[in-house]
Parts: structure tokens; C-alpha cells; sequence
């Protein structure tokens, strides 16, 4: 479990980014953790890895403080930056010398996983494109089988069967013991695979909820009208009228569109409080 | 778990280091060793033995100390580079420590063996190509010698690798990019401060500073005349004590803390 307590955070001790911050990540989801540019996604995966202190409250991870980086906590996490660093090494040699620091590493589904993503496990890792190289990273950090994963941007760079094979990849690895955090802005790319969402934006949580509750308490679709008396939390016009998300009073059924969710979270925080307070 | 040391854990780990950058750590003390034997073959082309002995070891370690320790934790040059090591499952002291074995121990060693190998074939050769004939033989022979590792001028260049390699390997945690040039532009800023607070503090006392050399003398002009005043032997004694064993300490320690410390 992830605790944050009275969490601030800021880069400079007068400007913080984050105030108080307070939110539990249990085990055995997949979280997204969406954001715009600049929201502070990156820096909340920072202090979960421990690569940022807090200025004040506390992060504890199972019960162990990120920021003390002590090797039994490092052992137990992964965490993969939006920028991945591979040193002029091959896929072998690179196994060899950092998979020992991961008692849980599994080089059997390191291998498999490198064939599902399509890495050229001969070539030197700083000879590979960047998409390479951060699907090399994504194959090591699973098969590291750490309790907790945090990956900050992973599909930035990918193509588009990769982004497919990643989203595989991460549901066949997901237990009930398991944390995976995933950062993104470009919310399409989790879409059937998180089950709880975090929305991000100026140092402010303004959505945590698990999947499930979204679609009670909001409703996705596309209308021709929209509906007398409805909360329109957004609405966007389309060639087949407007694609609207607005508070589920009536119990119906619908298929989440994180883009919509996303915009219309960030664009009337105040709306999307009460609704998600309320219903 | 042992999260302050594990020695399997710290062997992975300076495998790691060493293997991850053979190029660039073992690059940097081949470059040294090769400095030091053309240093040290145009001094003795030149024969000029003991510049060979003072000025080879002088570039070769102190110099390339610095370098090595500048290198050891450039893994900061990017993000994603310091993430990584950060995030690597092992103690700041085991990441320490290994920065501080390669760069002051095992760079040492190395350095000393080749030194010593160097210079005894050097000299071997060149005590064969001696005429015996001549008159100067024994003179000529016993110009060059062993140069021996206890000798003050190499005690010296110790305490200066002590220095200047701690400042280069703390330097290396506080500046993230071009870490070599804006450390040594920090020592050029300190000793200039330090030499200019000490003239502005002399000059309160002498109205006749010629020239002032913190902590340790003072030189007047008074007319023609050039005098020195020192400070007691003691107070030298301590002085050069703290260059020689509190700076270094401070300094290889500071990197620790810093190090634990450490955010990107």
C-alpha cells in the first residue's frame, strides 16, 4: 500500500507544488495517474521512487519511506522515468549485471517479454531507438517482479502495436499484491486497462476513484440533445452530435472515455467534486 | 536485509560500476598511466631523472585522480541516468563507498604498481647502457635511483590527490552537468577569496604587504629590504595537519552525505 500523508511538495520551499496532500493506493490495481503537461504527475512518481523528498508529511510504501532509498525498499519498487537510461551494453550483459540487485527477477519471462514487445536482444542497448530501449526497460522492470511499478509516460515513443502489446503485457503480470502506477497525458493509451484513475492537476487530486464508481456516477455518450436539467460535466460536438459526460442520475450504463472523463475533470473541478461527493 | 552493507550486494554492485563503463572509468587510468610514461620518457630523454620521477607522478596521479573521481558518479549528466542509480537497490554507503575504492583506492594501486614497474625497467635499462669505462660511471649510475614511495615530494603529492580528488568527487554530486570545470572554477573562486580576505586582514596589521599566503606567512617591503613573518612551527604544524588529514576527510565525507542526500 501507498500512504501520503500531509504530503507538500514544492520545488522551492515558497512555492509548493503539492499542500497537504493526502491519498492511499492499495494493492492490486492498475492506477492511472493522469495530468496534463507540467500538472505534477512526474514528481509524485518522484517521491514515490524516493529520487524527490518531501518538504513536509510523509510518503510510506509497505510501511518503508521512499526518501531513506534503503536497498530492501529499492529492491521492492521500479521505477521507470519518462526518459530511460541503458548504458553501451548488450541485452545479456545487462541482465547479468543488474537483474542480482532484484531477488524476484525472473530471467525466463525477461526473455519472453522481450520477444512479445519485439526487441533485438542482440544488438548494444545504446545502439537501439529510444522506442526500443524503453520497451527493453518495461520488459526488465517486469520481469524484476517487484511489488511496486511506476512507469511515468512508458508509451511516449512507442508505436502503436507496441502500445497494444504493453497494455497485455501489464494485465498478464497484475496480482493481488501488486501496485502498478501508470503516469501519462495521453490518457487513449490506458484505456481497458486501469482500474482506478488519479487525475492530477496544478498540485491538486481532483479525481481518485476506481473505475467502476466512475460509470455509476457518470454517464458517456452521444446525443443529438442534451438533456433538460442534465449536470454537463463536458460536451464536445462531433459529426454525430455531442459526446456528453454528465451525472448518472438514472442508473444507465455506459463505456468510459477517458478523454472525455479527463477534459471534463480538469476543465469543471468543482462540478465533477460534488458529483463524485454527492451521488 | 542488511540495508546499510551486504558484501554480496556491494560485489554486484562494483561489478556494476566497473562493467557498466569499462571504456570510460578504465579508459581514464589507462590515459593517466600513458601521461605518466611520456611524461616521464621525455624527462628522462632529457636526463633529467629526478624531473621525471616528481613531474610524472605529480600529472599522472594527482591528475588523473581527479579526472577518475569527476567521472565516478557522472551519472548525473541526465536524468533518466541519475534515476537509475538512485533507484539502484543498494545503500548510499555501498554506492560511496565503491565511488571511493575505484577513485581513491584502486586507481592508487594501479597507479603505484605501474609507476614502480616503469621506473625500474627504466632504470634497469638505462644502468645497463652505462659505459663502465668511464670516469663518471659511478656519478652517471647513481643519478637515477628508485624513486622511493615515502619521499616527501610524493607524500605531498598525496595529500594534493587527497584534496583535490575529494573536492572533484563532491563536486561531481552538486553540479549535475560540466560538473570538472564548475568544481575547479569553485577551488579558482575559493583560493581567490581565501587570498584576498587574507591580504585585506594583513593589510590592517602592516602597512607594507608585500605579499600574504593564508594562514601561513606574511611578506613585507620596507625599502629595499624583503622580509618573511611566519607563523609559530606549531601553528604551521597544525595548519598543514588540517590540509593534510581534516580537509580530505571532510571533503570524501561530505560526498557520502551528499550523495544520501541526493535528488534529481
Amino acid at each position: 500500500m501507498i500512504r501520503f500523508d500531509n504530503l507538500s511538495f514544492g520545488y522551492s520551499r515558497n512555492k509548493l507544488l503539492y499542500r497537504n496532500l493526502n491519498l492511499t493506493i492499495k494493492n492490486g490495481s492498475i492506477y492511472g495517474l493522469l495530468g496534463k503537461n507540467g500538472a505534477g504527475k512526474s514528481t509524485l512518481l518522484k517521491n514515490m521512487a524516493g529520487t524527490l523528498f518531501p518538504v513536509d508529511g510523509n510518503i510510506t510504501i509497505n510501511g518503508m519511506q521512499p526518501q531513506k532509498r534503503k536497498p530492501s525498499f529499492l529492491s521492492g519498487i521500479y521505477y521507470i522515468p519518462e526518459d530511460v537510461y541503458v548504458p553501451a551494453l548488450t541485452v545479456r550483459k545487462y541482465k547479468n549485471l543488474f537483474a542480482p540487485f532484484y531477488p524476484q527477477f525472473n530471467s525466463d519471462s525477461f526473455y519472453q517479454y522481450l520477444k512479445e514487445l519485439e526487441v533485438n536482444v542482440d544488438s548494444k542497448l545504446n545502439r537501439l531507438s529510444f522506442g526500443q530501449q524503453k520497451k527493453f526497460v518495461i520488459a526488465f522492470a517486469l520481469a524484476c517482479n517487484t511489488p511496486v511499478l511506476l512507469m511515468d509516460e512508458p508509451t511516449n515513443g512507442l508505436d502503436i502495436p507496441s502500445k497494444s502489446q504493453f497494455r497485455k503485457l501489464i494485465a498478464s503480470v497484475m496480482n493481488d499484491d501488486r501496485i502498478i502506477l501508470i503516469s501519462t497525458h495521453q490518457v487513449r493509451d490506458l484505456e481497458n486497462m486501469i482500474d482506478n484513475i488519479i487525475i492530477v492537476d496544478n498540485g491538486d487530486i481532483l479525481l481518485h476513484e476506481p473505475v467502476g464508481n466512475i460509470t455509476g456516477k457518470l454517464c458517456f455518450k452521444t446525443v443529438s440533445e442534451i438533456p433538460a436539467g442534465a449536470n454537463v460535466l463536458y460536451q464536445e460536438r462531433s459529426l454525430h452530435g455531442s459526446a456528453i459526460v454528465i451525472e448518472n442520475t438514472k442508473g444507465e450504463d455506459s463505456k468510459l472515455n477517458l478523454e472525455h472523463l479527463f477534459n471534463g475533470i480538469v476543465e469543471n473541478p468543482s462540478l465533477s467534486k460534488k458529483i463524485f461527493e454527492t451521488a | 536485509m542488511n540495508d546499510t552493507f551486504n558484501l554480496q550486494r556491494f560485489g554486484f554492485l562494483f561489478k556494476k560500476t566497473i562493467m557498466e563503463r569499462p571504456l570510460q572509468l578504465l579508459g581514464i587510468m589507462a590515459l593517466s598511466l600513458i601521461a605518466t610514461l611520456t611524461i616521464f620518457s621525455i624527462s628522462v630523454y632529457l636526463n633529467h631523472w629526478k624531473d621525471a620521477h616528481v613531474l610524472s607522478f605529480a600529472w599522472g596521479y594527482v591528475g588523473g585522480g581527479i579526472i577518475l573521481s569527476s567521472v565516478i558518479f557522472s551519472y548525473f549528466n541526465t536524468n533518466a541516468g541519475g534515476a537509475a542509480y538512485l533507484t539502484l537497490p543498494a545503500s548510499s554507503f555501498e554506492k560511496w563507498f565503491c565511488g571511493v575504492l575505484i577513485s581513491g583506492v584502486l586507481f592508487t594501486v594501479v597507479f603505484l604498481l605501474f609507476f614502480r614497474l616503469m621506473d625500474t625497467m627504466a632504470i634497469a635499462i638505462y644502468h645497463n647502457n652505462l659505459d663502465k669505462t668511464t670516469a663518471d660511471y659511478k656519478h652517471l649510475y647513481n643519478s637515477a635511483n628508485i624513486f622511493p614511495f615515502d619521499d616527501r615530494q610524493v607524500q605531498f603529492d598525496y595529500y594534493v590527490f587527497l584534496n583535490f580528488a575529494g573536492a572533484s568527487l563532491l563536486g561531481s554530486l552538486y553540479f549535475n552537468k560540466a560538473n570538472f570545470i564548475k568544481t575547479a572554477m569553485v577551488i579558482i573562486a575559493l583560493f581567490a577569496f581565501m587570498m584576498g580576505v587574507n591580504w585585506l586582514i594583513a593589510r590592517m596589521f602592516f602597512s607594507n604587504v608585500n605579499s600574504a599566503f593564508p594562514y601561513l606567512s606574511v611578506g613585507l617591503q620596507i625599502g629595499n629590504e624583503y622580509r618573511n613573518i611566519n607563523v609559530s612551527p606549531e601553528a604551521e604544524k597544525r595548519f598543514t595537519a588540517c590540509l593534510k588529514y581534516v580537509v580530505p576527510v571532510i571533503l570524501w565525507l561530505t560526498a557520502y552525505i551528499r550523495l544520501r542526500e541526493k535528488e534529481i
